[in-house]
This record gives structure tokens, sequence and C-alpha cells, in this order.
């Protein structure tokens, strides 16, 4: 008796929860599959065309600026037919600051050698790492470093081990041969110090290895670990704050201009033997650093406060260091959910109105101070935006019109933190983060209708069959809260059957035994005068 | 004695399905392996690394050997899930003996711990045997180059637990009295919610707690529905 | 007076917004044997499994063995027989299998001779499964397995289903030996009048749910009447006779169905009815029961029967 009354306060609610669940994710998937069907049926492709007065505008706006290591500047323009055609094909127009041709060709017979820039690489992140180790039915991927002895052929591996945080390395067929830690590789397991929590990697092979050499970021330090030569060497100093994001120029005895790394690999840079490679990271606290080789040095930039909405990077070749700094007058920011009604009425706006931009290229010294070299305005020009609703918007006030309110009530109370999960979070929490984001009905008139309706209808089906006012009212919240799902869950788990009731002829559920109308109790049989009925 | 009756009963009405997934992993999974290991393709390294170039870093991450293995451990584990729900849930109402299996001198629960116990055991004795003996296999210095990480230990175990789950699922759709066959088949649904949510997973603590706390989530709403429902 | 062994209160059941059962008042003392009959979808089976807690009821209760129905304990259903509509058994298992099962939840109480001279008996191989017996056959099971742990109650769900006229008497031969123990007690539906008739000494008439009937069969074989008059013209509008259930016309004849109404009080009416003459049909329980139950209006299936 007891368990039953004790697996009946745990299986109810667990039972609500799976079906509300279940019934929340078909109509996830209606509202996915719905929007994507209108979405192909209604898609125009929109172009944005320039003409007039702006089109030289435009031509500037879309020129890349590029440096001279003296200082000077060329706009390098590539006309549309081109703008996405190989490199060894690409025509380019090179201008000069007065937008005076100089020079147009190939650009592979380019004769201008420019300050060349780091991207923004993306490496193996914390995510990435996360996503390799997810348990599939595949397994999860291991990191593992291979070493190829001088006749191409695997003699060793190292294997990542997350857990412990250091890497363990293996000989062809013939079990463990040591650790590698931040301090170094060892025999021993207890001797090998973990590295920290993990941000990101890079892998290249050093020209006279055939085996990867990488660069380990931590969220404090940044490591170079070769694993032929076995040796970790720490290359930034322990900082209090965590590292930001870093940006590399390509980390490795690079030395032939010519050889040709395919796309594939990319974005990796050709570099110059002029070139100094360098990595450049910025702490949480602002400071940017620079860790330098040929020759080997390391600094630290303060930048001014107003940089920080600026994009800031640095390039050095074997004279001189450089800072190059790229902003905007007005920068565009909503919080808005993206491609929500709002969003789009901000971001309409922003491209409807020119603004100024400008670059900037400054030496730095020794002691990381900074000397303006060059600088250069320009105009971007407004950009029409299709005022028409985009076809996604167009259909979701329907389409959300079935989502829950509590998707509305999570987003104005934790939107913030679901918009962060949605767009950088990871795994199940960001995809459910992303479905409110999404698919919230964003307080619509036509959610609210339906939601009263369907409330309306719970009432009604409800009142008969209510065997107490306190479950009436939960089913009747939850009806409110999740819409139709709700309303499914609710009929799923409580549409019993109702019969007219002998006394007030209304009618009433028969999970109670009076009637919840009149109270009346279930009638009793008619008894016929010639039943046999003889209690004996 | 009772409970051993039932249990007997149980065990032997699993029998089959028991012996069919044992067999068919034992020969499917280390088929899969020693394919693999015969292929040479037991490990996919980038083999072109010119000196002085660039490396995909994705290049670096390495699926184990055990690969196919692990899929047809999946796919068994569901399947045996399945197939003992419906042999110990779905079939018992079709042929209607639930009275007679109702009506004996045994508390109700211990008949329902008796079929939950043999399908725990068939898992374990079924494709729990077979992969500890698999991985044991794999783990040899002269079968593979590089032993598998002892991750994938534990990672075979989730994906057996995974079929335990879908058994769960089942089981609770065959006793649900729901008034709509789809509605009776939510439990399947909510499974399947366990199953993605454990997959993207990367810590193994997590991913056993999303299975436990699937599980218990199921069984509690089992151990319910049995008691209460009308056979 | 006999203590009660099986009992119920109101005892209704709705499946969906479907009357099956309403308010059923039953009391079966210890050492009867009681027929419980009824037409098709009368309840019989809903009461059944009621009583012996599969079903939850709607209102009402049961007890069996004084326990309430919906918590048996191991130990009353030690002592209860139960044979499921249909015989449905293990179909894998063989004999010599289901009885070792089944002796296992009944250590104490087993009767391992008895099962065997039941076996023996019938002619049944021990070794062949179930799903290679007839229905007879896993009928002569069923019931050696229901009284092989010599029960106290016995309930049985339409045991003769499906069986033809011999195996049905042998069947009913192997209730006699039980019935023939003394304090037990039987309780069991059927289609089969005649076996009811053959055994029972009670008799529990259902109709759409409602008991229409709950006597001895005696009580019952002597009130429902079926009386046949016939009159030189049109027989009398007015039928003021006492226990009349309804009456069929033709012509210059009556038949009326009397319940409870004795012989003297019928030859008066008859008289005062200016009667040419009259006759007590002699019915057998079946006839009986389908009088009992049968609509007065009742719609005549074949073009014959209306002629």
């Amino acid at each position: 008796m007891k368990l039953k009354r004790i697996s009946k306060y745990i299986a109810t609610p667990a039972g609500t929860f799976t079906t509300l669940l279940t019934f929340l994710f078909v109509l996830v998937f209606l509202q996915f599959f719905v929007t994507e069907i209108v979405i192909v049926s209604l898609y125009k492709t929109r172009t944005e065309q320039f003409s007039g007065p702006d089109e030289p505008k435009s031509k500037r706006h879309r020129s890349a600026k590029n440096f001279l290591p003296d200082g000077t500047i060329h706009l390098v323009y590539v006309p549309d037919e081109y703008r996405y055609a190989d490199e060894v094909y690409r025509k380019e127009q090179i201008f000069d600051a007065n937008h005076n041709l100089l020079w147009q060709g190939l650009h592979k017979d380019n004769p201008y050698k420019y300050l060349s820039w780091p991207g923004w690489s993306h490496g193996f992140t914390a995510n990435s790492m996360k996503e390799t180790r997810m348990i599939t039915p595949e397994f999860s991927q291991a990191l593992e470093i291979p070493f190829y002895s001088q006749q191409r052929k695997i003699e060793q591996i190292w294997r990542y081990a997350p857990d412990m945080d250091i890497f363990v390395g293996y000989r062809f067929k013939a079990g463990i041969i040591g650790y590698a830690g931040s301090t170094g590789f060892t025999k021993l397991k207890d001797k090998a110090r973990p590295f920290g929590r993990f941000e990101n990697f890079y892998a290249w092979c050093p020209t006279d290895s055939f085996s990867p050499t990488l660069l380990w970021q931590t969220n404090r330090c940044i490591y170079q670990i070769n694993f032929e030569k076995q040796r970790v060497d720490l290359l930034s100093q322990d900082h209090k704050d965590p590292i930001g994001r870093i940006r590399t120029h390509m980390w490795g005895d690079f030395t032939s201009d010519q050889f040709h790394i395919s796309k594939k690999y990319r974005p990796i840079i050709h570099i110059n033997k002029k070139y100094r490679p360098i990595i450049h990271y910025s702490t949480k606290d602002g400071k940017h650093h620079l860790i330098m080789r040929e020759p080997q040095q390391k600094l630290s930039i303060t930048v001014p406060e107003d940089w920080k909405a600026d994009s800031v990077s640095f390039t050095a070749t074997q004279k001189d260091i450089f800072l190059r700094r790229q902003g905007s007058d007005t920068k565009f920011s909503d919080t808005s959910p993206r491609f929500s009604k709002q969003w789009m009425d901000s971001w309409r706006d922003y491209c409807s109105k020119p603004h100024k931009r400008w670059v900037e290229l400054y030496k730095v010294d020794n002691q990381g101070n900074l000397e303006l070299l060059n600088r250069f305005d320009w105009i971007s020009p407004a950009r029409p935006v299709s005022s028409t609703l985009t076809p996604r918007l167009q259909i979701k006030g329907y389409v959300t019109g079935a989502s829950p309110l509590a998707y509305d009530l999570a987003w104005s109370s934790f939107g913030d933190k679901l918009y962060g999960l949605a767009h950088s979070g990871h795994g199940i929490s960001g995809a459910y983060a992303s479905i409110i984001e999404r698919y919230r009905p964003g307080n619509s008139i036509f959610n609210w209708i339906l939601t009263v309706g369907m409330m309306g209808f719970a009432f009604w089906h409800g009142l008969s069959r209510r065997t107490c006012w306190g479950k009436f009212i939960f089913w009747l919240v939850l009806v409110g809260l999740f819409n139709l799902p709700g309303l499914l869950t609710y009929l799923a788990l409580n549409h019993t059957a109702v019969i007219k009731c002998s006394a007030c002829g209304r009618r009433r559920g028969l999970e109670k035994l009076d009637c919840v109308r009149c109270g009346a109790k279930l009638p009793l049989p008619q008894r016929r005068e010639l039943d046999l009925i003889f209690k004996t | 004695m009772r409970f051993l009756a039932l249990l007997k009963k149980e065990f032997r009405e699993c029998l089959p399905w028991l012996l069919i997934a044992a067999i068919a992993f034992l020969v499917l999974g280390g088929l899969a392996l020693r394919l693999m290991i015969q292929s040479g393709s037991t490990f996919s390294y980038p083999y072109r690394l010119p000196p002085g170039s660039a490396i995909s870093t994705f290049r670096l991450t390495v699926h184990s050997p055990l690969i196919t293995t692990g899929v047809w451990l999946f796919f068994i584990s569901i399947v045996l899930g399945l197939a003992l729900g419906i042999r110990q849930f779905f079939l018992p109402h079709f042929s209607r003996t639930w009275g007679f299996t109702i009506h004996r001198s045994i508390n109700k629960l211990t008949i329902l711990c008796a079929k939950l116990f043999v399908a725990a055991i068939a898992f374990i004795i079924s494709l729990g045997i077979v992969w500890m003996v698999i991985y044991w296999y794999a783990s040899l210095p002269e079968i593979l180059p590089f032993p598998p990480e002892p991750r994938l230990f534990m990672e075979g175990w989730i994906l057996i637990a995974m079929g335990f789950t879908v058994y769960l699922g089942t089981a609770l759709a065959g006793l649900n009295k729901a008034r709509w066959y789809t509605t009776k088949v939510f439990p399947l649904a909510f499974v399947l919610v366990i199953i993605v949510t454990t997959v993207s997973q990367w810590k193994l603590s997590t991913a056993f707690a999303v299975m436990l706390i699937g599980s218990l989530i199921l069984l509690s709403q089992i151990i319910h529905t049995f008691l209460n429902r009308e056979f | 007076m006999k203590e009660t062994v099986l009992e119920t209160y109101g005892l209704t059941k709705y499946y969906g917004g479907t009357l099956a059962l309403d308010h059923m008042d039953l009391k079966i003392p210890r050492g009867c044997i009681c027929g419980f009959v009824g037409r098709n979808a009368a309840g019989k089976t809903t009461a059944i499994k009621l009583m012996l807690g599969l079903l939850k009821p709607t209102d009402g209760s049961a007890k069996l063995l004084g326990c309430d129905s919906q918590n048996l304990t191991p130990a009353i259903r030690q002592r209860i027989g139960y044979v499921t509509e249909g015989h449905r058994l293990f179909r894998w298992m063989s004999i010599a299998n289901l009885e070792k099962f089944q002796r296992a939840f009944f250590p104490k109480q087993w009767d391992d001779s008895f099962f065997a001279e039941m076996i023996e008996y019938f002619e049944l191989p021990k070794n062949k499964k179930i799903k290679h017996l007839s229905n007879g056959q896993r009928a002569q099971v069923s019931l050696a397995l229901a009284l092989a742990p010599n029960p106290e109650l016995l309930v049985m769900d339409d045991p003769t289903l499906g069986l033809d006229a011999a195996i049905r008497r042998q069947f009913l031969e192997g209730m006699i030996q039980l019935i023939m123990q003394q304090g037990r007690t039987v309780f069991f539906s059927s289609h089969i009048l005649g076996d009811v008739e053959r055994v029972s000494d009670r008799i529990v008439v259902i109709d759409k749910g409602v008991i229409r009937a709950d006597c001895s069969l005696e009580q019952f074989r002597e009130a429902v009447k079926k009386v046949k008059l016939s009159f030189s013209d049109c027989p009398p509008a007015r039928l003021d006779i006492e226990g009349l259930l309804y009456c069929r016309r033709s012509e210059k004849e009556l038949e009326l169905i009397l319940i409870g109404t004795d012989d003297e009080k019928i030859k008066q009416w008859a008289d005062s009815a200016a009667a040419i003459k009259y006759s007590i049909v002699k019915m057998n329980l079946e006839d009986q029961f389908i009088e009992f139950t049968a609509p007065p209006n009742h719609k005549k299936l074949f073009q014959w029967e209306k002629n």
C-alpha cells in the first residue's frame, strides 16, 4: 500500500513531465518543418544594388586596406566577377589613398609586399574537444599525436587524456612509454603535471620533422609541445587574468614561399622569410601580449580604454612591430534575439545610414609604446535592406501561435543567459536555449488568443471530470503556460469518460463517486418486482 | 522458491533473445574489429605530413578501431531492449495470460521485479560479457598497434545501458493503458530524448547520470502503472 | 449460519461511459456450488475479474475469504483457485513445466498424486507443450492446475467454453470430485445451462450488469413457468394474473411467462379467463433462463422464426 502511494507521488509528475516533453518536441519539429517548407517556397534572393554617387563610396568601402612597412596605405579592389575566384586567377586593382590607380593585374603578379596580419584561426577549441568526446555509437574520438620515424612509419602516439589533462605516450605494439605534462616529459605518471584548463591548440609540422608540434593554449598559459624532441616550452607567462582570444601567424619554421597549402588547411597564411612569426593574445584585463621568434621577444601592450570596441591586430617584421586598429563611429548592437522583429528593425535602421570608418597603423617600440604612422578614413555607404519581412518572420507569427507562453516567461527572466547559451552553448542546453529563442511567441496577440481558447476548452472539459479543485487549477495553469502541448498533455492524461447524471441530467465524470454538479451518487439499478433475489 | 520459479520462467522466455543478441554481437562486433585490423585502417592519422606544413587539427582526432563494433553494440542493444520489452509486456496482453500470471500467491511487485531483474541480467550476460571479451581482445598488445582508450570500456557500458532504457520504455508502453495508441508509445519518445541527451554529453559521469535519472523516471512509472492498472 | 466466502457490496464497473456491472450484491456461503449465468456481455467476466482484483471497481467492493479483493494478500490467493476465461496458459511450457511452475507457489498444499491422477485420467502427455494441445486438453490442464493445490474457493470463468460434450462431461466429473470434498466452494460462470443444472445448488442470473436472480436452483426451477392457454375467441386483453413477466399472443392462444406463481393460482386464473385449455410447459433450465432473460418484444432473427 505504502509503495503504491509513494510510487504515485513520483510517477504522476514523472508521467506528466515525460508526456509534456514529448509534445513539446513534437511541436518544435512541426514548427521547424512548416517554417522551412514555407521558407523554401517563399524565398527570394535579395541583391544589394549600388548606383550613382554611392558606387565610388562602395568601391572604397569594399577595397582591402593594405599597408606597406613604411606606413603607406593602398586600397586593393577586386571586381565582383573575381571576388570568389582562386588566388591564382584573381585580378585586382591597386589605388592610393586619393583613389589614383597604381597598378592592376593578376594577384600573383602584385609587386607590392604588404604587411600581413594573422587571421582569427579558430583552431581546436574547448568546444571542439567536447564534441569529439561525445559518447556516440561510434565511441568518442581521441586526440592522438602521431610520431613518425624517418621512414615515415608511426613509432609512437601521444594520446591526450582529458580527465588527467596530460598526454600519455604509447610505443607501437609495446605499451605505455611515458607521460607529458606542463613540466615536461616523464616516465612516471605522478610526475606529469596537468596543463590547465584547455582552451585551444594548433598543430604544424616543423621543417626537420614529420611529426606534429602543438601550440597548446590553456586559460592562463601557452605551451609549445614538441613530441619528437620531447620538449614542453612555456611560451607565455602565467597571467593573473585568463587568456582571451589568440591569433597566430603560422608558428613554425616555414621557409618556402612557393609551397602551396591547399584550401583544406586554411587559414594558414603564406609568410615571407623576412617576417618573424608572431603569436598575439589578449588577456581579460584588456592587455595585448606578443610572443615572437627570430628574434625571440615578448611584449605586453596596453591600449587606450576607448579602443575596446575596435579591432586591434599585430604583426611583425625582422625590424619592427606594428599594430593595426580598425574602427567605426557607430557600432551595431542590439541584444534582441537575432532575426527577431526588433533585431531586424535595428539592423535595417543601422544599414540605412552611412557610417564613418577608419584604419590606423602604429609602430610599437620595445617598451610597448605606440607611434601613429598612418590613418585612413572612409564612409561606408547606406545599404538598402529589404523592407519586407524575411520569410521566416512572415510565418513566425503564425507558427509560434501554438508555442508555450512559458518560453516568453523564460526569456523575460533569463533572456541574456539563454541567448548566450543558444549562440555559444554546447550540446543539449544550447539546443534547448536555441529552441526557446527561435520559437518563442514574442507576446503575440495570436498566441494569447490561442492560449485563452485552449484554457477555455480545458476548463469546459475538466469541469465535469474534476476530482478536486487543486488538480483542476493545476491543469488549467499548465495549459495556460504550455499552450498546445499543455492541452494535449492534459487530454492524454485526463480524458476520461463522462455520463449523464441521473439526478441533474448534466455531464459528470466517473473518477468521483458523487456527481460534481449536484452531489448525487451513481443511480441504483431498477429492480423488477419479479427479480428472484432470495438471500439464503 | 516462488521468486525462483518466476525468475526461471522469465529467464526461459528471454533466453532466445539473449542468445541471439550475444551471438550477433560476438560475430558482428568481433568481425568488424578483425576487418579493421586486417585492412590496416586501424588509425586515421594524417600520414601525409610534409615538413613545414600546417595540420588541420581535426585530423588529429581519431576514431578507435572499435568504431564499427560500437555501432553494432548500439543497435543490438536497442533491438534487444525492444525485443525483451515486447516479450515481457506486450505478449502477455496479446496472449491474455496476465490473469494467470497475476493470480499468484506472491506480491504483484515481486512479479514485476522478476521481469526487470531478468531483463537486466540478460543485458549483462548477453552484451556485457561479450563486450568485455571484445575489449580485452582489442587490448592485447599483439592485436592493435596501440591499445584502445580505457574510457571506451565505460562508453560501451553506456551503450548497453541505452538498450536497457529502451527496454524500460517499451515495458511502460506495453503496460500503459492509454486512450490513444500514439500516447501509448510516448515512453519510447521519452527514451529517444534520454538517448539524444546522453549522446550529447562528453563526461562519462554526466552521461551515466542522465541515463540513471531517465531510467528512474521510467521505472517509477512502470511500478506505479503495474501496481494500479487493470488486467 | 455458514461463513461467507465470497461477498460483494454494490459492485459497479463502468468501461468508459458504458455500464458493465450495476451495483451487484452477492453473498456466497462456504460449501456452495454457485452457477453464474448470463447472456453475452451481461457482465460475468467483469464481475469475476473484479472479485479477483484484476479490475478496479468504479463503486462498491468485494471480499474473498474475508479479504478485500483490491488487496488480496498472497496468503489468500494461495487459497483461491482460478481458471481464466479461455484457459490461457504459457504456450511455450509443457504440462510438466507448468506443474513445476504452479507447484512452486503452493509448496505445502500441492497434491502431486491428485495432479498426476487428473492428468492420467484426461490422458494428457506430460511432455507436450501447451501450444500443441487442443482447447479441451488445455481446459483439462487448467482445471488440474487449479484443483491440485486443494483450494478452498474455486473461481472459474466459463470453464467449458469451446469443449465438446464428452470433454465437458469429463470436466464436470473432475469438478464433482472437488465438490465431494467438504468445505470447498465453487463459483463458476457458464453459458451451458445443462452444466449448471448438473452441478450447482445455487444460481445467480445477471442481465445487462444487473442481478436478476440470486437463489437456489430449486427455487429458480420452481419459480419460472411457461403457461399456454387456448381460447375459443380472442384471449382477454387484460391479464391480471400475479407474477406475469410477459406474454405472447396469437389469434386464439396466449403464452404467459410467470415468475413465482403457484399452480393453483394459474388454474384459477385460467378458469376465470374462460380458457378452453391450459398447460404448464415443462422447461429445462436453459429454456427457463431464456424466458427469464429475454426481452418481451425481442426481434426474431431468422425468417422461418417469424412465421
